[in-house]
C-alpha cells in the first residue's frame, strides 16, 4: 500500500509499471475492493497451508508448531482405505462430469427446439427447483423415498422390502441420480442461455441450405456451445479431487454398510477430524486436493490452448 | 415433414414434462409428509395419499414461532445484504477484467483464479476472523467469510461482459468523455441484466442455504438463521447416534423432533425459495432473451 | 457520482481493515494474545466495580433449549455471586451439543475459550493432551482446597489424567447402568404380559413374538435411540480407554475384537433372528427417532433402555419397565466420560482454575448455573425439592439446565428434584456405586497416540459392521470372515497382542 502515494506523485509516463497503473487508475480503483477482499479472505490465511507439513500444537499456534515433513500425507496413501477413497472421489466426479454435461446440454437443446413459448418458460422454472434446496433437505427427501419400512419406493412402487441403506451396490446409481437430479437444471439453464445467444443468422443460413434439425444441432448449436462446455468442464476438472460432503455423508445417512462406496476424501477427512482432532491432516488433504486440482486445470488449460486458444480459461 | 415435426415436438414436450415431474414430486412428497399424521407415517409409510392428515407439525412450529421467525428474519437480512455486497464486488472486479486493454489482466485473472483452488483451510481462516477481526457473534460473521465474493461468478460475469458487450460501445462512450464508472453504470450494466439477475439468484441462494459460517462463528441464538436451526437439529441427532450413552438417562431429556416436524421445518425453509424464485425466473428468462437478442 | 463515493468509502474501509489485519496477524500466535484480551475486557465489562476483574469464559453443551435472555439473566446472577466471593467474572457460552466438539476445537485455537466441557469418549483425553489443547492443572489441583480434593475418588482423578498429569476434572455422576426393556403399557395390559418376568433376551423374545402375532402393524422392537440397539452391553468396551479393545464380560481379562466375543455373538444371534422374523424395525440402521417416543406413541411395543438411579416410568408416560436384562455394570470409560478443563490458550489460567474449582465446591454457584434463578427457572416446593415453576415443562422452561443436569460438573451439589425417588443424591449415588460391578480391567490405560491411522481405520471398520450387526440387520456368520480379514489388514491383531502384554503386566502389579 505504501506505493499509493508514490503512484500519485509519479509523473505521467506513457509506459512502465506506474504509468500503466496511473493510466488505468479508474479501472484499478474499481477492482480494489475485490482485491482487498480476496487478499483478506483467501490470501491472508494461506499461510495455513504450512499446517499440512506440521504437527499442529494448539498451545504453540501455527507458527510455533513443529515441522513433521510429509507424515500428515501418509494416511492419504498408505492406509488400506487410501485406494478406495481416491477411487470413489475420482470415479464419481468423472461420472458426474460426463453424464452431467451430456444431460444438461441435451436438455438445453430440447428447450431451444421447443417452439411453444409458455410451456418452455414453465419447464425452465421447474427444472431449476432441485438446485435451489440444500443437501440437508435432499437427504430428508431421499429418506422418504428409500426408507425400508416407510419409503415410497418400497411401499408404493416395488411392494417389497429392499434395504437400500444396507446395500452398497445400489449407491453408485443413487448418488449419481441424486447429483444429476440436483444439478442438471442449473447447468441446462447456463447452456440454454448460451444457445439463445447464438447468432440467429447462422440458423437462418442453415435453414436456407435445407438442412434438417439434427444437422442444424450438430453444425450450429453444438459448436456454439463449445466455449461454455469447455469452461464448465475445465472448472469441474479442477475440482475432481473434491466432493460434495452433503451428498456423500448426509444423503446415505452415514450408514456404515455403505462406506465402501460412499467414502470420499472429504468424508474421510471429516471423520478422521472428529476422532483425532488432527488439524494437520485435514490441512494435508486440502493441500493435496488443491495441488492436484491446480495441476489438472493447468494441464487441461494447456491442452485447450493448443487446440482452441480462444476458449482457454486464462 | 410437418407430421414428423409435430411428433418430434410432442416427444420433446413429453420428455420435459417427465423431467418436471421428476423435479417437483419429491417436494410434494415432503410437503404431504409434513401434513401426515405421525402414526400414519410410521404405519403406512410415506405416501402421496395419506390416510390421515394432521396439522400437528405446524402447530408445533407455531408454538416455537419465536425461534423460527427470528431465524427467518435473520436469513432474509443476511441474504439481502450479502447478495448486495457480493454483486457490487463482483461487478466492480469483473468489468475491468473484461477490458482487453487493461494491463496486467492476465496476472489479475490468475490472482482471482488461484483462489478457486487454494485456500488456507478452516483453522487459519477461523483464527483470522475470530482473533483479528473479532466478527464472532456479529451479523458480519454470516455475511463476510467465504461468501462475499466468488471467483467463479466473477469469471462468469467477465465472460458475459467480454462476449456480449461490443467494444465499440465502450469506445463510443469514452469518446463522449464518460468516466469508467459511468460507462459501467450507464452502458454496461443495463445491457447485462440477464447476468445480474442470474447472479442475484445464485448468490442469494448461497446465502440462503448457508449454515457453515453460522456453525463456525455464531453461538448466540439471536443470530441463528433458519438453515442453522435445521442443521443443528441434524447435528444433534447425529451426536446422539454417536455417543448418547455417555450421558446416561439424562440424555432422555433431549427430545429428537419427530420425523413429521423435521419435514415441516424443511418445508418452511424451502418455501420462500419456491415462492420467490418463479418471479425472479420470469425476469431471468426475459432478461436472457433481451440480452441475447441485443448482444 | 453517488456510486463513486460509495465505492471510495468501501475501498477506504476495507483498506483500513486490511492494514489492521496485517499488523495483527504478523505476530499472531500466543505472544500478543494477552494484551488484546485484556483490552477486550476493559471494554466488555459494564459495571465499574467489576471493571478490573478478569472474565473467564465457560463453554457448556446444550442438551435442552435455552433462550439468550435466560442465559444473560443467569450470567448476571452468577457474576454478582462470583464478584463477591472470588473476584472474577464469567461469560457463559452455550453451544448446540451436536456442534459442540467442532466449536470448542476451533475456539481452543484462540484465547476466547477458558473453561470448557469436553467428551473424552468422543475424542480421547490423550488426543486433547497430545494436541496441546488442555492445560496441565496438576499443580493447581495440588494447591487447591481440601474440599475440592476430597470431591474426587482416586479412580476419578485417574480418569482425567494422562501419564500421571491431570488435565481436567470429571463430572460427578453415577457411573454405568443396567439394561431393561421399556414396554407400551396399553399392550402389556391388553395381553396380560408380566413385565417383571422378562429378565433376559430369551424371555423378551417370547413376548415379542406374541406381540408381533397380535399386532403385526406395529414394530415389536425398535432401537433405543437412532440406530443404537442398547446402551448397556454385556461385553465390555473401551478397555484401556481405547475405542477398539473389548473383553467378553466383566471378569474377563482377555482382550478381543468385539466381533469375536461370545456375548456379542449371542446378542446378535437373537437380534438377527428377530430382524428376519420382522420383529425389529427394518429401518433400524437408518432410524432417526428415539425408541421411547415410538413406544409411548404406540408405534412400537418395546425398546431396550438403560436405567440407573432415576426411575424410567417417571420419564416416559404410558410405559412399563421389564426386569433387569443386563445387570448394573460400568465400562472402563464411564468414569470421566464428560469432563471440564482449561484451554492452553487461556489468557487467565489462574482465574480459570478458580472458576473450575468453584464449580465443584460451591453449591450456590452450581445450582445457579445448572438450575437457573430460583422462582424463575425452578422452584423449591414445601418438601425442599426442586421442580419446574408452575405451568412450565421441560419444553417451555427458558433455561434448559433444569432438564439437562447431566452436562454440569457436579449435580450432587444441587437440591434434589421433585421427580427423584431418592431423598439424597449423594447417598444414592454412593449406594449405586457399591452395586455397580466394575470390569476387571478397570484402571488400565493404553497409550494410542502412536496409532492415529490405526484408530481411524478401526473406527471406520467398526462403524461399518457394529450397528448393522447389533440391530440384527446383518447376520454375524455372514460377515465374520470379511471382518476378520479386514481386521488383519489394518493390523488389529498385532495391536491387541501388544496391548494384552501391557494389560497382563498391569494386572500382575
Amino acid at each position: 500500500m505504501s506505493n499509493g502515494k508514490r503512484r500519485k506523485a509519479a509523473p505521467y509516463k506513457k509506459n512502465g509499471f506506474f504509468g500503466n497503473l496511473w493510466g488505468h487508475r479508474e479501472l484499478y480503483l474499481m477492482m480494489l475492493p475485490g482485491i482487498i477482499y480476496l487478499l483478506i479472505n483467501n490470501y491472508l490465511p494461506i499461510g495455513g497451508l504450512s499446517l499440512a507439513f506440521k504437527k499442529y500444537d494448539y498451545s504453540k499456534g501455527i507458527l510455533g508448531s513443529e515441522w513433521n515433513g510429509m507424515s500428515n500425507f501418509k494416511f492419504l496413501f498408505s492406509t488400506k482405505d487410501a485406494m478406495m477413497i481416491i477411487r470413489n472421489t475420482l470415479g464419481y466426479n468423472f461420472v458426474f462430469i460426463v453424464f452431467g454435461t451430456i444431460f444438461a446440454v441435451a436438455v438445453a437443446i430440447i428447450l431451444n427446439e421447443i417452439r411453444a413459448n409458455v410451456p418452455k418458460k414453465i419447464y425452465q422454472v421447474f427444472i431449476l427447483i432441485p438446485y435451489l434446496v440444500s443437501m440437508v433437505v435432499v437427504s430428508y427427501i431421499a429418506f422418504a423415498f428409500l426408507s425400508t419400512d416407510n419409503g415410497f419406493i418400497n411401499n408404493s412402487i416395488l411392494h417389497e422390502r429392499i434395504n437400500w441403506y444396507m446395500t452398497p451396490k445400489y449407491w453408485p446409481f443413487i448418488l449419481t441420480f441424486v447429483n444429476l437430479w440436483k444439478s442438471f437444471g442449473y447447468n441446462s439453464i447456463i447452456y440454454y442461455a448460451t444457445v439463445i445467444g447464438i447468432d440467429t443468422s447462422l440458423y437462418e443460413a442453415a435453414v436456407v441450405d435445407g438442412t434438417n434439425r439434427w444437422q442444424r444441432i450438430w453444425n450450429v448449436t453444438l459448436p456454439g456451445l463449445r466455449p461454455t462446455i469447455i469452461t464448465m468442464t475445465l472448472l469441474a476438472v479442477g475440482r475432481v479431487f473434491y466432493s460434495d460432503f452433503g451428498l456423500f455423508y448426509q444423503v446415505p445417512m452415514n450408514s456404515g454398510m455403505l462406506y465402501d462406496v460412499t467414502t470420499t476424501i472429504d468424508v474421510y477427512v471429516y471423520k478422521g477430524l472428529i476422532i483425532l482432532n488432527d488439524v494437520g491432516r485435514s490441512a494435508a488433504a486440502g493441500f493435496f486436493q488443491s495441488v492436484c486440482g491446480f495441476i489438472l486445470v493447468l494441464t487441461a488449460n494447456f491442452v485447450v490452448t493448443k487446440v482452441d486458444k480462444e476458449n482457454a480459461l486464462f | 415433414m410437418v407430421q414428423h415435426d409435430k411428433l418430434q415436438q410432442t416427444l420433446m414436450h413429453l420428455f420435459m414434462i417427465l423431467l418436471v415431474l421428476c423435479c417437483i414430486l419429491p417436494f410434494l412428497l415432503m410437503v404431504i409428509a409434513s401434513f401426515t399424521e405421525e402414526a400414519t407415517l410410521t404405519r403406512n409409510g410415506y405416501s402421496f395419499f395419506p390416510e390421515a392428515l394432521s396439522l400437528e407439525t405446524y402447530r408445533y412450529i407455531i408454538r416455537s414461532a419465536g425461534t423460527i421467525f427470528r431465524g427467518y428474519l435473520m436469513t432474509i437480512i443476511v441474504t439481502v445484504i450479502g447478495t448486495g455486497c457480493n454483486l457490487l464486488l463482483t461487478v466492480l472486479f469483473a468489468y475491468p477484467l473484461s477490458r482487453k486493454d487493461l494491463p496486467y489482466r492476465g496476472i489479475l485473472s490468475f490472482f482471482l483464479f488461484f483462489t478457486m483452488l487454494f485456500n488456507g483451510g478452516l483453522v487459519p481462516t477461523y483464527m483470522m476472523y475470530a482473533n483479528t477481526f473479532h466478527i464472532k457473534n456479529t451479523v458480519f460473521a454470516l455475511i463476510i467469510p467465504s461468501l462475499m465474493m466468488n471467483a467463479f461468478y466473477v469469471i462468469m460475469m467477465r465472460s458475459f461482459f467480454s462476449s456480449s458487450i461490443p467494444d465499440s460501445l465502450i469506445e463510443a462512450a469514452k469518446l463522449d468523455g464518460a468516466s469508467e464508472m459511468k460507462i459501467l453504470g450507464r452502458v454496461i450494466l443495463p445491457l447485462s441484466k440477464p447476468m445480474v439477475v442470474t447472479l442475484v439468484l445464485m448468490v442469494g441462494l448461497g446465502y440462503w442455504n448457508d449454515w457453515m459460517n453460522g456453525l463456525y462463528y455464531v453461538t448466540e441464538q439471536k443470530l441463528f438463521t433458519i438453515q442453522m436451526i435445521l442443521n443443528n437439529m441434524i447435528n444433534n441427532i447425529e451426536f446422539l447416534t454417536r455417543n448418547a450413552s455417555m450421558l446416561g438417562t439424562a440424555a432422555s431429556n433431549m427430545k429428537i423432533p419427530q420425523v413429521g416436524i423435521r419435514m415441516g421445518i424443511a418445508v418452511i425453509a424451502v418455501l420462500p425459495i419456491l415462492v420467490i424464485y418463479p418471479f425472479l425466473q420470469k425476469y431471468f428468462v426475459k432478461g436472457i432473451v433481451i440480452g441475447g437478442v441485443k448482444g | 457520482m453517488k456510486r463513486k463515493i460509495v465505492t471510495t468509502l468501501l475501498c477506504a474501509a476495507m483498506t483500513i481493515g486490511l492494514l489492521a489485519g496485517c499488523g495483527n496477524s504478523g505476530d499472531s500466535g500466543t505472544a500478543d494474545t494477552e494484551a488484546s484480551a485484556q483490552e477486550e475486557e476493559a471494554t466488555d465489562t459494564k459495571a465499574a466495580d467489576t471493571g478490573d476483574m478478569v472474565t473467564v469464559s465457560l463453554y457448556i453443551p446444550t442438551l435442552a433449549p435455552y433462550t439468550d435472555e435466560a442465559i444473560m439473566e443467569v450470567q448476571d446472577a452468577i457474576n454478582a455471586h462470583l464478584a463477591e466471593n472470588y473476584g472474577i467474572q464469567t461469560k457463559l457460552v452455550y453451544i448446540e451439543i451436536g456442534n459442540f466438539d467442532q466449536s470448542i476445537n476451533l475456539a481452543m485455537t484462540t484465547d476466547e475459550l477458558d473453561v470448557t466441557c469436553y467428551f473424552p469418549e468422543n475424542t480421547p483425553l490423550a488426543t486433547y493432551v497430545n494436541n496441546g489443547q488442555l492445560l496441565d492443572i496438576t499443580d493447581y489441583f495440588e494447591n487447591a482446597s481440601d474440599e475440592l480434593k476430597n470431591t474426587f475418588t482416586e479412580a476419578e482423578i485417574k480418569a482425567s489424567s494422562v501419564n500421571g498429569r491431570m488435565y481436567g476434572l470429571v463430572r460427578k455422576y453415577q457411573y454405568g447402568g443396567y439394561e431393561v426393556a421399556v414396554l407400551n403399557k396399553d399392550i402389556v395390559e391388553e395381553m396380560g404380559i408380566d413385565p417383571a418376568g422378562i429378565t433376559d433376551m430369551e424371555s423378551l423374545g417370547e413376548v415379542l413374538y406374541q406381540v408381533h402375532e397380535a399386532h403385526p402393524d406395529i414394530y415389536a422392537l425398535v432401537p433405543q435411540s437412532t440406530n443404537e440397539m442398547s446402551w448397556i452391553q454385556p461385553w465390555v468396551k473401551r478397555v484401556g480407554l481405547t475405542s477398539f479393545a473389548y473383553t467378553n464380560d466383566l471378569d474377563s481379562t482377555e482382550i478381543q475384537s468385539v466381533f469375536e466375543t461370545d456375548t456379542f455373538k449371542e446378542f446378535c444371534g437373537y437380534t438377527h433372528q428377530w430382524y428376519q422374523d420382522g420383529l425389529i424395525m427394518q429401518d433400524a440402521i437408518s432410524n432417526t427417532q428415539e425408541g421411547t417416543s415410538m413406544v409411548t406413541a404406540g408405534a412400537a411395543f418395546a425398546t431396550l433402555h438403560n436405567a440407573d438411579v432415576d426411575p424410567l416410568e417417571a420419564l416416559y408416560p404410558n410405559t412399563v419397565s421389564t426386569g433387569v436384562i443386563i445387570p448394573p455394570q460400568s465400562a472402563p470409560s464411564d468414569i470421566g466420560n464428560l469432563q471440564y478443563g482449561i484451554s492452553t490458550n487461556s489468557a487467565h489460567p489462574e482465574e480459570s482454575f478458580t472458576l473450575l474449582s468453584a464449580l465443584y465446591t460451591d453449591a450456590e454457584l452450581h445450582t445457579l448455573l445448572s438450575f437457573g434463578i430460583e422462582g424463575k427457572h425452578y422452584v423449591i416446593d414445601e418438601d425442599g425439592r426442586a421442580d419446574y415453576p408452575e405451568g412450565m415443562t421441560a419444553e417451555t422452561e427458558p433455561y434448559g439446565g433444569f432438564a439437562a443436569t447431566a452436562t454440569y460438573p457436579n449435580y450432587l451439589l444441587n437440591p434434589v428434584k421433585a421427580s427423584a425417588t431418592v431423598d439424597d443424591y449423594k447417598a444414592a449415588v454412593e449406594e449405586w456405586s457399591t452395586k455397580v460391578k466394575m470390569p476387571a480391567v478397570f484402571g488400565f490405560y493404553f497409550d494410542t497416540s502412536e496409532y492415529g491411522d490405526f484408530v481411524t481405520a478401526y473406527k471406520n471398520l467398526e462403524e461399518k459392521y457394529y450397528e448393522p450387526l447389533r440391530t440384527g440387520s446383518v447376520g454375524l456368520d455372514d460377515v465374520l470372515p470379511d471382518i476378520k480379514s479386514e481386521l488383519e489388514a489394518i493390523g488389529f491383531y498385532e495391536v491387541i497382542e501388544k496391548m494384552q502384554g501391557e494389560l497382563d503386566a498391569y494386572l500382575a502389579k
